[in-house]
């Protein structure tokens, strides 16, 4: 019998054996059950680590402000662009008696004054103004100011880190040199999905970063843009983990026939989000910064930014998702997905095309999540086996434990 | 009536019948509060006239399309919007299993409110 060779776009003995420290052996399920396990989680990755809390574009003008409740965090933080265009975070809280100083969600302002007693606070979280100021003892203004929370820019997106032992770029490391050629300035979101899900935050990402599922989950929706049949369980085109943070690429499928609404999609402004790949063309539309592997039968990159920021970038849009665990059983989560502005009605309508496509297919993604963790929490499996395909999810285990062991 | 330019009357029923939502929430909201049968014969249509239409709205900047095209605009994207339901699912909803969409919040960048 001659049976086929699959189509490995990899190496010959798999993206695994490339990593031979992460080793091969199913994965313990307790780190997405054990509430003391995520106790450990927030003390050890999440207080320590760089959290993407948006895009400078979210807040455009001096003054301009947002605020995040983090729980992971255990905090309320102010996120605001000074008067000298500086991004700062501060912790919502005033430093009087520990009120929450903002109670609006945005806004812009000129400065912050607690609904309290009135301790009013600069942009730059200095302590101007306290009633009555005669009456207190000692109080030395110049260290009374709102607490600050370490934030950096990387190309556009806003980073948060609350006890950071190295900076931002150094953090980043190499998929931050990778994709820093992606022009990212010239995408804008222009539609955002949310969800509270209850389930662990690990196993939120790991929906998203491996294309093993899209045979079976996704068979209906989004099965053919990806696999075909050189390629019919969707092999990832490539690969790469870092110490921290990981990548792969999703394949195209070069014979895929886009269905009516997205070839008038494609007519009125060049690429949705399931324009064929372009096979054999040397990988011509994927932008700077993404397919790393240079496959011709490319589609869109998996890019994690650990542990919070996840980027999907495709020819002409790229998806922006963030993690936001509230407790070992429950995360938030939000997609935006941005594309160049469109410069015409026509392309308006072209990108609510696949919009569309996107906020259908993530529910799919997104009904796993609780039915995962109810099982899981039944103790009826302790271990997953994972795949050559599943190498990230099996990296993002390996990933936390050495961090949770201090390692 | 709305006022749609003489070549679009035939498309004035889907905007009585709810087909030129402004936002995308309600769009999508509008599909998943419709049988098949309605959905497909609004497809069929939109599909044969979305060139014109299109053509017609395009003819204005972005952000300059008189109010009384604003309506067909609106059904371009409903269009788009309902596309997955006639092609991918032969349902108004994405079929087997799916996440409860009442527990999905979309937020359309300087439309909506910013949730977080």
């Amino acid at each position: 019998m001659n049976k086929p060779e699959p189509n490995r776009s990899g190496p010959v003995d798999g993206w695994t054996a490339k990593y031979p420290e992460l080793g091969t052996d199913p994965i313990s399920i307790q780190a997405n059950i054990d509430p003391n396990y995520f106790e450990q989680e927030r003390e050890k990755i999440w207080k320590r680590s760089w959290l993407n809390v948006g895009r400078e574009e979210d807040l455009p003008n001096p003054g301009d402000y947002v605020v995040r409740d983090v729980e992971i965090l255990q905090t309320s933080v102010i996120i605001v662009r000074g008067e000298d265009d500086v991004i700062r975070a501060f912790h919502n809280v005033c430093q009087h008696r520990g009120n929450r100083v903002v109670i609006d969600r945005s806004g812009n302002a000129k400065g912050f004054k607690c609904g309290f007693h009135g301790w009013t606070y600069g942009l730059d979280g200095e302590l101007g103004y306290v009633p009555d100021e005669d009456q207190f003892f000692n109080l030395d203004k110049c260290k009374s100011g709102l607490r600050p929370i370490a934030t950096e820019l990387w190309r556009g997106f806003i980073f948060i880190n609350t006890n950071p032992k190295q900076n931002l770029k150094n953090y980043l490391g190499e998929i931050g040199e990778q994709l820093d050629p992606f022009q990212f300035e010239d995408y804008q979101w222009v539609v955002q999905f949310s969800v509270d899900v209850k389930c662990n935050w690990k196993i939120f990402v790991d929906a998203f970063q491996e294309a093993y599922h899209v045979c079976e989950l996704h068979r209906g929706s989004a099965y053919e843009p990806f696999a075909g049949k050189d390629n019919p369980f969707a092999h990832a085109t490539h690969m790469q983990l870092w110490e921290l943070h990981r990548m792969l690429s999703v394949p195209g499928n070069p014979e895929f026939v886009p269905s009516p609404s997205c070839l008038k999609a494609i007519q009125y402004g060049g690429n949705a989000v399931y324009t064929p790949a372009e096979g054999g063309s040397d990988s011509a539309a994927s932008p700077p910064g993404t397919n790393p592997g240079k496959h011709p039968n490319w589609s869109f990159d998996i890019d994690v930014i650990f542990p919070n920021l996840q980027l999907l970038f495709g020819a002409g849009w790229y998806l922006c998702y963030n993690y936001w665990p509230i407790s070992v059983d429950r995360t938030r989560w939000t997609a935006r997905y941005y594309v160049p502005p469109p410069r015409t009605v026509a392309e308006r309508i072209m990108h609510e095309n696949t919009e569309a496509q996107v906020r259908d297919v993530v529910r799919e993604d997104l009904f796993t999540l609780e039915n995962t963790q109810v099982i899981l929490n039944s103790g009826a499996i302790t271990h997953m086996p994972l795949s050559d395909q599943e190498l990230l999810v099996r990296h993002q285990y390996h990933v936390v434990e050495k961090l949770v062991r201090g390692e | 009536m709305s006022e749609l330019p003489q070549q679009f009357q035939d498309l004035e029923r889907y905007i009585a019948a709810g087909w030129a939502k402004p936002t995308k929430m309600e769009r999508w909201h509008k599909r998943l509060s419709c049988e098949m049968p309605e959905i497909q014969e609004f497809y069929d249509t939109m599909l044969e006239r979305l060139d014109d239409v299109v053509g017609h709205v395009n003819q204005h900047p972005l952000d300059a399309v008189p109010d009384n095209e604003q309506p067909l605009l609106n059904l371009a994207l409903s269009f788009m919007d309902i596309a997955p339901a006639v092609e991918i699912f032969g349902a108004p909803d994405v079929t087997g299993c799916s996440y409860d969409h009442r527990r999905m919040t979309v937020v359309e960048n300087g439309v909506d409110e910013l949730v977080w």
